[in-house]
């Protein structure tokens, strides 16, 4: 048996065990068996099967890339103790089973992997935090997580979203949600989002949107059943 | 149509001999300006009163003809058309101040700032260059909306930590100004009107002397003429260093949603219209 150990940062996000035979997909569609919600990961990234031979990665043609050990991959076999990255989250190789023994890492190798930065590997990442505030300024840009399909860059100083076609942004029907549900404005500060009309109010990160609220990289919003991501992109 | 109350009001303060400010108020027109001129002998007041002048007449062509003035070819694709028009009178604006700094020497270097901001059916629009703060109240906050185009605040945009080695002097030397080169480029920004949206215009007469707390306090609970009057005299009791002027727009009532969707559709069709 092996199991994928999902880890953002220091966290352990999940654990995944795969038999002889099993596949495991990783993407940001919750059609895959490793679902991470965020927009440096592709929407069917990355698969891992677990063949006769042993453990092996394909890259599902992913925008950002799949990287084993920090070396951009298009396939690869794994041994226990590799990391596979992708986005800022790392997959941790643990193999328990007798003929996958041979290659059980040293505690050595282990405390080696948990140092590497998984950010600083995916160099093709949309967003970056040291930001030069001279350079050229990002582009910001919701993307559809659930509802709908796409990102839609906010190039106007007003972007209206809402179900009726007017909108910059068109999103799900429902007679919960406002004609025009919500707007994101670029100020001098930053990219505010307003609630405009509608029973279904936007929530951010979860949390309900009064009047406006300034967003930040890669906040998530909800409205109705839709789901978007807000992040800047260079 | 978005229903707006408003006031304005302007004071020479108590150390200037003329009144260099200008402003513009229309409650149909939707438009409201605030426009603080400088250069020696009543330049300033000329500059001001010609920007002022020029962006209300551009304007209001645009309303009296229904849109069938020529839009300016250097229109920006990240603004609407309605904020298109808006920043269009302030480049225009600029063109008239520069040609007639240009003409007499004693107008010479003459320019102004400015602050407009205009309403469309659902939303307004910011546009400044300059210092003359635009200040944005909602949901009992205060936030300023225009971009100070200062040494100071560029300096401190790109070293935060920097400020402290500017002198004072800086503090209002503009980067950009209306009148005083053939060009300019003006900040703008849009944002859905709300209910009860409070914008405050001023020079920097008023926005020196009275902190953003303050103005939150004073303009939230009067209504605006009554706080226009509260402004300037917090200025004037604090030094009226320089001239006053103050321009406060409530939003009063949100048209309904139905108007909305009618007046969309016919524009889009005269659009359509157009372009064949």
């Amino acid at each position: 048996m092996a199991t994928l150990i999902l880890k953002y940062e220091d966290e352990i996000q999940g654990k995944y065990d795969l038999e002889e035979g099993q596949t495991i997909h990783v993407g940001r569609k919750d059609t895959n068996d490793v679902v991470v919600e965020t927009l440096i990961i592709s929407g069917n990234h990355c698969k891992i099967d677990f063949l006769k031979e042993g453990l092996h990665l394909t890259d599902l043609k992913s925008k950002n890339g799949t990287f084993v050990n920090g070396k951009k991959v298009t396939s690869s076999w794994l041994k226990s103790g590799d990391e596979v990255t992708v986005g800022k989250h790392a997959l941790i190789v643990a193999m328990t089973s007798e003929e996958a023994m041979d290659f059980e890492f040293e505690e050595d190798d282990m405390g080696k992997t948990m140092v590497l930065d998984p950010g600083r590997q995916a160099a093709e990442e949309p967003a970056d935090d040291d930001e030069p505030l001279d350079g050229s300024e990002p582009t910001a840009v919701i993307s559809f997580l659930k509802g709908g399909q796409g990102e839609v860059p906010l190039t106007k100083r007003l972007t209206k979203v809402g179900k009726d076609f007017s909108n910059d942004v068109v999103i799900g029907g429902g007679f919960t949600i406002g004609q025009t549900a919500f707007t994101i404005s670029k100020l001098p500060d930053g990219y505010y989002l307003s609630y405009v009309g509608g029973m279904a109010k936007p929530k951010i990160n979860g949390r309900s949107v009064g009047e406006s609220a300034l967003l930040h990289d890669f906040d998530t919003i909800e409205i109705g059943s839709d789901k978007l991501q807000f992040y800047l992109k260079k | 149509m978005i229903t707006l109350e408003s006031a304005a009001l302007t004071d020479v303060g108590k150390k200037r001999k003329g009144n260099e400010d200008s402003f513009f108020r229309d409650d149909d027109l939707q438009l409201y300006v605030v426009a603080d001129g400088m250069g020696g002998h009543q330049a300033g007041e000329v500059a001001s009163n010609l920007l002022v002048e020029t962006v209300q007449g551009y304007m209001r062509r645009f309303q009296e003809e229904e849109g069938d003035v020529d839009e300016l070819e250097d229109s920006d694709d990240s603004l609407s058309q309605e904020a298109n028009r808006l920043v269009s009178s302030v480049y225009l604006a600029n063109r008239v101040v520069n040609q007639f700094a240009l003409s007499r020497d004693t107008y010479t270097g003459m320019g102004t700032t400015v602050s407009a901001v205009s309403f469309t059916e659902d939303s307004f629009v910011a546009v400044n260059v300059g210092d003359s703060p635009i200040f944005l109240i909602r949901d009992n906050k205060i936030q300023v909306i225009s971009v100070f185009h200062t040494v100071e605040a560029e300096q401190a945009l790109l070293d935060p930590e920097g400020k402290s080695k500017l002198g004072k002097q800086f503090s209002h030397m503009l980067t950009r100004a209306i009148g005083t080169k053939e060009s300019v480029e003006a900040d703008a920004t849009e944002l859905i009107a709300k209910k009860d949206d409070i914008l405050v215009i001023s020079s920097d007469g008023m926005s020196d002397k009275v902190k953003a707390e303050e103005v939150l306090d004073l303009v939230a609970k009067s209504k605006p003429d009554k706080a226009c009057r509260s402004l300037v005299n917090l200025a004037l009791d604090r030094g009226g260093d320089d001239n006053i002027t103050v321009v406060i727009i409530k939003v009063k009532k949100l048209k309904s949603t139905k108007t909305t969707k009618t007046a969309k559709t016919s524009k889009t069709a005269k659009k359509g219209k157009k372009k064949k």
